[in-house]
């Protein structure tokens, strides 16, 4: 469908009544958040982000964000490969399985990893449970589907000549995986890539729940909100909030580059 | 005829067995990775939400708080999703249909709410409702409304956390609409309206559904958000979510699993309909 | 490097898509693979080049048993109908390619890819991309790819199907000319019956899975042992008739039996005449080996002929291809009384 002025009347109303709703909804909350960041002046906020353990909650939720990354575009790829070349029975049942993390409530994730690795857990034995190790689990648990529900579509619709004339030429799969699939899948892997970063920094249910929120040992930056507004430490809670905020909007104008990218490559 | 062809081209696109040497290998990591990660959580959370038994699970689930907590959360997330679908299928109509001033900004923040972390959308809402503000009082004053610690602040964070979802789901849609079909009933001589309600809003509904269930589905499993806005008072606006975590600090599992179960349970459901929907949409 | 195939058989299923396949190509060769969606001609080319796998039988190439090698294996160059070329990579990138996996040294890897630019005549277009270069163009670029390693053979799967017409042309001398001065061993797979013809030294008829005929483009044409052959390649006139002694009668009309047919006398046969060696006379007129009279129920306007349908006393339609210039001398019209005679003709085994 094209576009056109908006000229009748109609228009113009639903034209208001849209960006009134996303006025509200959305730019008010965001403004307040900017707004206070100018209220008091940046010295106490720059006070409070750089403590100690808004350092190290920092640290952690970086850290944590990058394995993340690291691991699921890795099997991201992997996955995403397997449910799209090969057929083998209850594939459309694993591929459903894909989709799950989204729908899994954060405090369920946590729960599981108690019920699996706590104190009476099944595997209780491995001390994974309360620990940075839990946190990592259950963030790459959470943005699993990125990278694969990305790169799924792309690899369909790349036509098996391509590999099939590299095979001809002498390229061993592996070969063909590295110069010619990869670079083609390379724009989805990196938006997925975006995706998963964007959440991994913002986990909070599920990591206080595995990890145990111990303060200098299993605190992310999320964590350290939350404690900072139990403790009436708004100054904290504000600063750090607008910190992962900033950081967030920075990751949107990445993902809204890429699609544009990937949008001006496919025509 | 058809059928040789047909045949042959299936034969044709099978992979090669040989150049499938290390196929099982790449297979079975794969599903083994997708059975340990995903599918042995959803068994945990099954097995030990009735390891209780069934009358145990019954007991923990029947709860007053557990009731309410339940009640609560699936209200808020239903009337959220109304509407996120309303409102989410206007915007995305708006942006495909017309030009305005401001608009790639407007569908440059559609995915916002992606990128921000929950608590953080928590924080602004309070920031911005917050007591102290002359907002919160003109809404109290006026409307008799409350927004932090109360249900419709609730409703609001879940908004603002699944604003995109219907969106992005109904844009595509609407882009690749042909033109020449609303053309055509035009020449027949049919309005606007009734032109949308025939032609455009059947194309589009299965993506209404099926973005409105993945919010609703979404919604249910929020916690960061909630816990800043709505305070934590059971009965009132205490959510599934919020009471499982309270339960596992607690460190009363029984309780925690029970209310899992139900809530995945119906996450999952929810998740099997937009699945449905969408292969209905593949072959209609 | 000749080719052989043994017995090569393809199951898919329940069915066989190729069934029990022998044939024998010879070095410098270029044969073609005539056959209808669905026949098998493109499974087999890929069971020829590693693509498929082989079921049963043996594949050799140049003597060499290739029946289980992976395609990286084997040295055939393969060009496929499209979207084959690597779209990230220039025209001259992904002509290297095959070199690159060779690790062909840098210096002599350019040399051979401005070589074979050149022989594609596409001398200035190293750089550009896939998406920058039109469907002909694209198609060059992969024969050269595939012929830069110095494969023993090349293979082809409806190369040039999905181009325009003009290009086509144009590109089938091309690769007929490329491919004698190289002198390496090809085999194309086609549905197209002109591109047979024009390119072929033979050409293989495959019909469900099955090698039906093997034979030069003019023994297929003249004296083609299937009537599937002849139906497939050209238009056809169908008569029955009985061979005997040394004749051949079609009802009551009697022809001189053409040579080598001995072997059919005493039985039924099918009599094949292609149009043009159909005359077309007004009533009256002498013509050699008469078949009848009869008058002209329709003509066709088809380019450089006519396409006369003439129904005959007894019933029988013949269609005959008439010069628009006798057409002219002779008056022939619509209705028109004409008789009808045939210059050459073929038997073959009546399969009624």
């Amino acid at each position: 469908m094209a576009e056109k002025r908006a000229t009748h009347w109609t228009a113009v109303l639903l034209i208001v009544l849209v960006v009134a709703y996303a006025g509200i909804l959305l730019i008010a909350p965001i403004t307040a958040i900017v707004q206070q960041a100018f209220v008091d002046g940046f010295q106490p906020m720059l006070d409070s982000i750089t403590a100690p353990d808004a350092q190290e909650a920092l640290r952690l939720t970086a850290i944590i964000a990058l394995a993340t990354a690291a691991i699921n575009t890795v099997m991201g790829i992997l996955v995403a490969w397997v449910l799209v070349r090969y057929r083998f029975p209850g594939r459309r049942f694993i591929d459903g399985l894909v989709d799950l993390p989204f729908v899994m409530s954060p405090v369920i994730v946590g729960y599981v990893v108690i019920v699996l690795f706590g104190r009476e857990g099944w595997f209780a034995g491995l001390s994974i449970a309360f620990t940075p190790r839990a946190m990592l689990l259950v963030t790459v648990f959470v943005s699993l589907p990125f990278v694969v529900r990305e790169v799924m579509p792309v690899l369909r619709a790349m036509p098996p000549e391509q590999e099939e004339a590299a095979y001809t030429l002498g390229a061993s799969r592996l070969l063909t995986f590295r110069r010619i699939i990869l670079p083609t899948i390379r724009p989805a892997v990196i938006y997925g890539l975006v995706l998963t970063l964007a959440r991994a920094l913002g986990e909070f249910g599920a990591a206080a729940v595995a990890g145990g929120g111990v303060q200098g040992y299993t605190e992310n930056a999320t964590i350290y909100i939350f404690r900072s507004i139990h403790d009436r430490n708004d100054t904290g809670a504000y600063s750090m909030a607008i910190l992962l905020g900033v950081i967030s909007v920075v990751v949107l104008l990445s993902m809204n580059i890429l699609k544009q990218v990937q949008s001006r490559r496919s025509q | 005829m058809q059928n040789a062809a047909r045949l042959e081209q299936e034969a044709v696109n099978a992979p090669h067995p040989q150049l499938d040497l290390s196929g099982w290998g790449l297979r079975g990591t794969a599903i083994v990775y997708l059975l340990v990660m995903i599918a042995l959580p959803v068994f945990v959370v099954f097995s030990s939400g009735l390891q209780a038994g069934l009358s145990g699970f019954w007991d923990n689930v029947s709860h007053p708080h557990a009731v309410s907590a339940l009640r609560v959360t699936l209200v808020t997330a239903a009337i959220m999703t109304v509407i996120n679908v309303v409102m989410g299928t206007l915007t995305a109509y708006v942006l495909v249909s017309y030009r305005f001033p401001g608009k790639n900004v407007l569908d440059a923040l559609i995915d916002l709410p992606f990128a921000i972390p929950t608590l953080v959308t928590g924080i602004m809402l309070v920031l911005l409702y917050g007591p102290q503000t002359a907002l919160a009082g003109f809404l109290q004053d006026r409307f008799d409304v409350r927004v932090l610690y109360a249900r419709p602040g609730i409703v609001l964070a879940l908004l603002f956390i699944c604003y995109p979802f219907v969106i992005r789901a109904v844009q595509p849609v609407l882009v690749q609409l042909d033109e020449r079909q609303p053309e055509a009933a035009y020449t027949l001589g049919a309005s606007g309206w009734y032109t949308f309600r025939r032609i455009v809003f059947p194309a589009i509904r299965p993506a209404m559904l099926s973005g409105g269930m993945l919010g609703f589905a979404r919604a249910l499993g929020e916690f960061g958000a909630i816990v800043i806005v709505a305070g934590n008072i059971p009965l009132r606006t205490q959510t599934a979510p919020v009471y499982i975590y309270g339960k596992v600090e607690a460190g009363n599992m029984p309780a925690a699993s029970a209310v899992s179960v139900v809530l995945l349970g119906v996450a999952l459901i929810v998740t099997l309909g937009v699945d449905w929907v969408q292969r209905g949409r593949q072959h209609g | 490097m000749s080719i052989v195939l043994e017995r090569v058989t393809k199951i898919y299923g329940t069915e066989q898509v190729v069934r029990d396949l022998s044939l024998t190509i010879e070095p410098g060769e270029l044969f073609v693979l005539l056959g209808a969606s669905g026949s098998g001609k493109s499974t087999l080319l890929r069971m020829i080049a590693g693509l498929a796998a082989t079921d049963r039988g043996r594949i050799y190439l140049n003597e060499r048993d290739v029946t289980h090698l992976p395609p990286q294996k084997r040295g055939v160059g393969f060009v496929f109908q499209n979207y084959s070329l690597f779209q990230h990579l220039t025209a001259a990138q992904n002509i290297a390619f095959g070199l690159d996996v060779k690790r062909t040294p840098r210096r002599e890897k350019k040399q051979r890819v401005q070589e074979l630019l050149e022989l594609i005549d596409l001398p200035e277009h190293g750089n550009r991309r896939p998406a920058q270069l039109s469907g002909g163009q694209q198609q060059r670029v992969a024969l050269a790819r595939a012929l830069a390693p110095k494969p023993d053979v090349l293979l082809l799967d409806e190369p040039f199907g999905a181009l325009d017409v003009n290009i086509r042309t144009q590109l089938r001398r091309k690769l007929r000319q490329i491919q004698q001065q190289l002198g390496i061993t090809a085999i194309l797979v086609t549905h197209d019956q002109e591109e047979a013809f024009e390119l072929a030294d033979r050409i293989g008829v495959i019909e469900q899975g099955e090698l039906l005929e093997v034979g030069t483009p003019v023994q297929l044409y003249r004296h083609p042992k299937e009537a599937f052959t002849a139906n497939f390649i050209g238009q056809a006139n169908w008569l029955s008739a009985q061979r005997n002694g040394r004749c051949v009668y079609v009802d009551h009309v009697q022809l001189p039996a053409p040579e080598n047919t001995d072997h059919l006398s005493g039985h039924d046969v099918d009599l094949l005449i292609r149009p043009e060696s159909v005359v077309v006379l007004p009533a009256g007129y002498d013509v050699l080996n008469p078949l009848g009279q009869g008058i002209v129920e329709q003509i066709e306007f088809a380019g450089t002929h006519e396409r006369v349908t003439v129904r005959l006393e007894n019933g029988t339609r013949i269609q005959a291809m008439v010069s628009l210039v006798d057409i002219h001398e002779y008056n022939i019209q619509h209705q028109s009384r004409v008789t009808v005679g045939v210059r050459d003709y073929h038997l073959l085994p009546c399969r009624a």
